[in-house]
């Protein structure tokens, strides 16, 4: 068998990533999983975190969004809102931005969607600032 | 005859029509080059979308969810998509045309439509025909780069109308981008979104599914309507762009072919005037060396 699979990692407006890798790291729907050669069909969601994979044995790392993932046995594609790497992040501004969020979660005066939301743009936020603070 | 200062004047309006069209076919190559490179790069992800859906579809039991189910269509709400600015051919005046066509032939089987009308130029053409029912206008989409932003308005209030039943069913009508010179007008179903065709040996293959199979439906058929959206006004918008910048080019050639008639109408009756005079003067001579 191959020691290596096909990865895409797309974004709406582009494809970040796209040929062969040993591995793939990826936080899903039912916690971090990771994706091997050979790996079963499987189609997942994506939680906002952090995507690790090699390429001929570099490691990779991307921030990314909400998505989704569809994997088989030598292929693994991945859907997402946004995928940056730490070059691409701008610290003191990502921490203004968590901290607007937080301000505005813990307000007291918006809905439960809006709170949702501002949940979910937190953890966006935050996947980001786990892969600045590396 | 015009004047010879007439026929100046003319050549020199024609001169500057020239430089403008041929300002804005440049102006709309670069515009063009970025659509392009735009639409180019969503269509792996759109398309890839497609395909994952359709195999979810596919394997979804009956009822999962109401955007995967097909019914009668009656009520149908029909998006169309023009541009914001004129100046680009037959870009608008073909989608609007192929809309009254498609109109009558629904409204023809008995169907009731709406319409979604995107970009200035659709919002104009039905403010100026009374008898379409218009529900909602979108406008100034397409004067920068398309928002994703607005395109996630437009999708969820796509969806929203849909699932409140207020229609049987989606449709899209656009131009497809082909190439700078080729569009193709497009009628599309989006919603509600039919499970495609897949191969013999891909149908078979049971899935995992995490967290679960209609968690992932939940998440993923919003998502897949506002990438459709979304690539439906890329498509638009690089079409629009290659539209204007082929008009624009024929513009130019146009005026450039005019100024060449008019430049030799010119000379020729500049050397009639000449031959003329010359011919006075000679007969002149003549009379008096007799």
């Amino acid at each position: 068998m191959s020691k290596t699979f096909l990865f895409e990692l797309v974004v709406p407006d582009k494809l970040v990533y796209s040929g062969s890798v040993e591995f793939v790291t990826a936080v899903g729907g039912l916690g971090e999983f990771t994706v091997l050669p050979g790996h079963t069909f499987l189609l997942t969601t994506i939680e906002p975190g952090i995507v690790r994979f090699s390429v001929g044995g570099s490691i990779k790392e991307y921030a990314v969004g909400y998505g989704y993932a569809e994997v088989r046995p030598d292929k693994m594609i991945m859907l997402v809102e946004f995928a940056v790497t730490e070059d691409e992040i701008d610290k003191s501004e990502l921490l203004k931005q968590i901290k607007e969020s937080e301000e505005k979660l813990y307000s007291s005066v918006i809905s439960e969607a809006e709170r949702l939301a501002y949940f979910k743009q937190l953890l966006r936020l935050k996947a980001k600032e786990k892969l600045a603070n590396r | 005859m015009p004047s010879l200062r007439d026929m100046r004047r003319k050549i020199q309006a024609v001169k500057s029509t020239e430089k403008i069209t041929n300002t804005m076919k440049l102006v709309s190559a670069a515009k063009f080059r970025r659509a392009q490179i735009n639409i180019l790069n969503l269509r792996p992800y759109a398309y890839r979308m497609a395909e994952v859906m359709s195999s979810l579809a596919l394997r979804a039991e009956p009822g999962t969810h109401k955007l995967l189910e097909s019914k009668e269509e009656n009520r149908i709400l029909v998006m169309v998509v023009t541009s914001d600015r004129g100046l680009c051919g037959a870009f608008n005046s073909n989608i609007l045309r192929r809309f009254e066509s498609i109109y009558n032939e629904l409204v023809g089987q008995g169907k009731s439509v709406d319409i979604v009308a995107v970009g200035r130029k659709a919002r104009d053409f039905f403010a100026r025909r009374g008898q379409y029912k218009v529900v909602k206008v979108f406008t100034d989409l397409f004067l920068k780069n398309v928002k994703y932003e607005d395109v996630c308005l437009i999708a969820d209030y796509l969806v929203e109308e849909f699932m409140a039943d207020h229609y049987d069913a989606v449709y899209a009508l656009y131009n497809e981008f082909k190439s700078a010179i080729k569009q193709e007008i497009i009628f599309e179903k989006l919603i509600p979104i039919k499970p495609m065709e897949v191969k013999e040996q891909t149908a078979k293959i049971d899935f995992i599914y995490e967290p679960s199979k209609d968690g992932i439906l939940e998440e993923l058929l919003p998502l897949h309507l506002r990438t459709q959206v979304y690539r439906i006004f890329l498509e638009s918008s690089a079409s629009e762009h290659g539209a204007r910048m082929t008009a624009m080019d024929n513009a130019t050639k146009n005026a450039g072919e005019l100024i060449r008639k008019l430049t030799l109408e010119y000379n020729k009756a500049r050397q009639a005037s000449i031959t003329k005079e010359l011919l006075e003067i000679v007969a002149g001579a003549e009379a008096l060396n007799a």
